[in-house]
């Protein structure tokens, strides 16, 4: 518990510092209220990795996509909760989860006042972990495993603004039924904070169990749909799944091929 | 018009979105369609080329369906058709037992000599047997086998069959139409015998009733009858006229002539006595010349002379006036004249007296029989006809009867219904099988598995591409739709499997090309060889 609490403190730092208020322009930026994080570890180079810069209309896609989550984000919540986070999962793996995540994540943290922490909470391929090359660092398993880790000694800084990496950890045996302990429910708990998004990218729902948890425990869920591949049972396998859970569950469709796209939907964009 | 773009846009583009969304479903399976579609290719074009060739035997025959038959019943049945007689032809060469005549014939099926291989073999026979009519006439017997002697063999057992059969037909044909020709000609006789005997009956029964042969029908004979009637009459009234005159004569007022020779020859005029006695008393003179007086003739005549004398005396005693007035008017040879002639008249008036009863009596019977002789006559008339018909008839079978004679000697040096035009012959080249053909169908239904089984994967395994998929699919509204984002050398690899893909499309379009190019070459080949072979 009394990791939960530290966590829970680091967390809540800025916001005991940012007073609640509607009005948001007066607050400072968010960018000035850093995370903390682990000094000795340089900024993770999530830049190059994000589809800015491998096809701008890549970068257009996510912005569209972008806009209505944010708004159920911060859809009004019960009992005056703060709690921000999207779980982005998928029925398979591969269907571009850490794609999706990162990218997301990147284009939350341009938002203004918006701090962004991206998670790899897939402790089994640490997808996002590998890309960045710190996936023998401590991250979430050992966090809510209780090794006596603190959020920031996992937290790492990224070379995009206001966007913080928790690594994957050390890959565990019990690695499905930590994800789906209440400590992970405490641990997202301890995250509830008005200017603070968490980007879950989480193991696909149909191969394990605790996606569904994680769902209960996210709220907000983003289905990752691969275009060509996810086949009609597996969608409706998924929306089963989701459907059991309280989760408000969005789809967005991933790798669509241009050919797929109409006429009308390129002029559109070009 | 905003609003009416609106409305009749997504239909259209609904449509052309799910096609397109289906196409790339399809598309996701090319490398397993193109895959089968090579192996199908594969393995039916191995198949084809190791099927074996077909060659094929012919032979055309002309037909007369001008049987013997035609010219004997010109006439007395109708004819039939030309082209269903040659239909008919074909028929009965189909025909399961001709067939099977020809499988025993040709030792087709005869391998183990089963029935169910016989069978088949004739199975097999209906199928490659093929009877074609190019012209009117004109028939093309064709067969098909993979073995080019078995073919033509075939084609020409199935040639002498016809054309024996033919023969044994046209004999048929021509004892059937002289039996048929032999019962007619029976036939007509019979009726001709009969009315013939009805006639002959009839004019027995009607003896007194028929007309003559001189044609005169029954009023003519009447007034001929009544005509000679007339004269009959005539002369019997000439004849009473003379009678009458004559009597008047005879017993008229002044019998002149006898009275006036009375005085000049009384003593010529003696009596028959006189006449007697003086002869007497010649004889008696003589005979004294020669006898004596008391020779028996003599006195047997001087007896005689008494006695006449004699009776003389009495005679003139009895009535010597009256016999001397009489004998004078006796005779008178004009009164004995007339007496004669009125004797004769009398004679002739009986005789036509009774002729004259006879015509009236001929007369009556006519008269009494005017109401039978019309019809009497009028069945005359019928019998007659009648056996008219039937003897014209009969003459007209007879002359059949005799064409169909000389029809069949001549039809016998003349020979057959069947001529054969070209004789069998087999082809040089296998006619079949049609290799390029099979080819090409070999690789359309390879190309229509593939694509079919890429169909057939996306319906069992729909996919989404557009976030309008799945809206469709689920009614689940999605939030974004993301492209896929390909790196340069990403792009490079998918063009490249595009084109590989299209290269393995047109590399079994290439090995298409190339089977039909063997096929032609392997079709010299084989000609080459059957030159060889010949």
């Amino acid at each position: 518990m009394s990791i939960i609490e530290r966590a829970l403190q680091a967390a809540q730092k800025p916001a005991t510092q940012q007073p609640r208020s509607s009005n948001r322009n007066t607050l400072p930026r968010v960018t000035e209220l850093p995370l903390p994080t682990v000094a000795d570890v340089p900024p993770l180079p999530l830049r190059a990795t994000l589809a800015t810069g491998i096809f701008p209309d890549l970068d257009r896609d996510i912005r569209f996509l972008k806009r209505p989550l944010l708004a159920r984000l911060f859809a009004p919540q019960e009992q005056g909760e703060q709690q921000h986070t999207l779980m982005v999962t998928s029925d398979l793996p591969e269907a571009g989860k850490s794609f999706i995540s990162r990218n997301l994540a990147a284009s939350f943290a341009q938002e203004k006042m918006l701090r962004v922490l991206l998670v790899d909470a897939d402790p089994v391929r640490r997808s996002l972990s590998n890309l960045l090359g710190v996936a023998d660092r401590p991250g979430l398993m050992e966090l809510i495993a209780g090794d006596a880790v603190q959020l920031s000694d996992v937290t790492l800084a990224t070379d995009v603004e206001a966007l913080y990496f928790v690594p994957a950890g050390q890959s565990r045996e019990d690695a499905t039924e930590l994800l789906a302990s209440t400590q992970m429910a405490a641990f997202l708990t301890a995250l509830n904070d008005p200017n603070t998004v968490v980007v879950l990218d989480s193991p696909p729902l149909l191969l394990s169990s605790e996606g569904r948890v994680l769902a209960d425990n996210a709220r907000q869920v983003l289905v990752v749909v691969e275009a060509g591949r996810s086949t009609a049972a597996d969608v409706a396998q998924v929306v089963d799944i989701l459907r059991g859970t309280s989760a408000t569950v969005s789809i967005a469709m991933n790798k669509v091929p241009v050919a797929a796209l109409s006429y009308r939907h390129d002029m559109y964009y070009r | 018009m905003v609003q009416l773009r609106k409305t009749a846009a997504p239909d259209l583009q609904v449509i052309l979105d799910i096609a397109r969304s289906q196409v790339l479903g399809c598309w996701r399976h090319r490398w397993l369609a193109l895959g089968l579609a090579w192996a199908l290719c594969c393995l039916g074009w191995i198949a084809v080329w190791l099927m074996p060739n077909v060659y094929g035997a012919y032979a055309r025959v002309y037909v007369d369906t001008q049987s013997v038959l035609r010219p004997l019943l010109e006439g007395l049945a109708v004819g039939s058709d030309v082209l269903s007689e040659v239909a008919l032809m074909e028929r009965a060469v189909m025909s399961h037992p001709n067939l099977e005549k020809l499988v025993r014939d040709t030792g087709l099926g005869m391998v183990t000599g089963e029935r169910r291989e016989t069978e088949l073999a004739i199975v097999q026979l209906q199928k490659s047997l093929k009877l074609r009519r190019d012209g009117d006439n004109t028939v093309t017997v064709s067969y098909e086998n993979i073995d080019r002697e078995k073919s033509l063999q075939v084609v020409t057992t199935l040639l002498n069959q016809l054309i024996e059969g033919a023969m044994d037909e046209n004999q048929a044909d021509r004892s059937t139409a002289e039996k048929f020709l032999a019962e007619k000609l029976k036939e007509y006789e019979l009726r001709l015998n009969e009315s013939e005997a009805a006639l002959a009956d009839f004019k027995r029964k009607n003896i007194g009733l028929i007309p003559g042969d001189n044609n005169i029908d029954y009023y003519g004979r009447l007034q001929t009858e009544l005509a000679q009637l007339g004269v009959i009459e005539g002369r019997l009234r000439a004849a009473r006229n003379r009678r009458s005159e004559l009597q008047r004569q005879i017993e008229g007022e002044d019998p002149v002539l006898g009275l006036l020779a009375e005085d000049e020859t009384p003593a010529v005029m003696t009596s028959p006595q006189d006449r007697q006695i003086l002869e007497l008393e010649q004889r008696l003179a003589d005979l004294r010349l020669r006898y004596t007086e008391t020779h028996p003739q003599v006195v047997a005549a001087r007896e005689t002379l008494e006695q006449l004398r004699e009776r003389k005396e009495a005679a003139f005693k009895a009535g010597g006036s009256q016999v001397r007035a009489y004998s004078s008017l006796n005779l008178n040879p004009v009164y004995q004249q007339m007496k004669i002639q009125l004797s004769q008249v009398e004679v002739e008036l009986a005789q036509l007296q009774a002729e004259y009863s006879d015509q009236a009596g001929v007369v009556a019977g006519l008269r009494q029989k005017v109401n039978i002789i019309p019809e009497v006559e009028a069945e005359l008339k019928r019998l007659v006809r009648d056996d008219d018909v039937n003897r014209s008839q009969y003459d007209d079978m007879l002359r059949r009867v005799e064409a169909a004679r000389v029809t069949e000697e001549a039809g016998s040096s003349k020979g057959k219904a069947f001529r054969v035009i070209d004789p069998p012959k087999v082809l040089a080249d296998p006619v079949g099988p049609n290799r390029p053909l099979l080819f090409t169908a070999v690789l359309v239904l390879a190309l229509g598995a593939g694509a079919g089984v890429a169909i057939a994967l996306n319906l069992l395994r729909p996919v989404f591409f557009t976030g309008k998929d799945l809206e469709r699919r689920f009614g689940l509204a999605v939030v974004g739709t993301v492209r896929q984002g390909l790196s340069a050398t990403e792009a490079i690899a998918q063009r490249q499997a595009v084109m590989a893909f299209v290269g393995g499309i047109g590399l079994l379009l290439v090995s298409y090309g190339l089977m039909l190019f063997l096929t032609r070459f392997a079709g010299t080949a084989s000609l080459a060889a059957g030159g060889l072979g010949a």
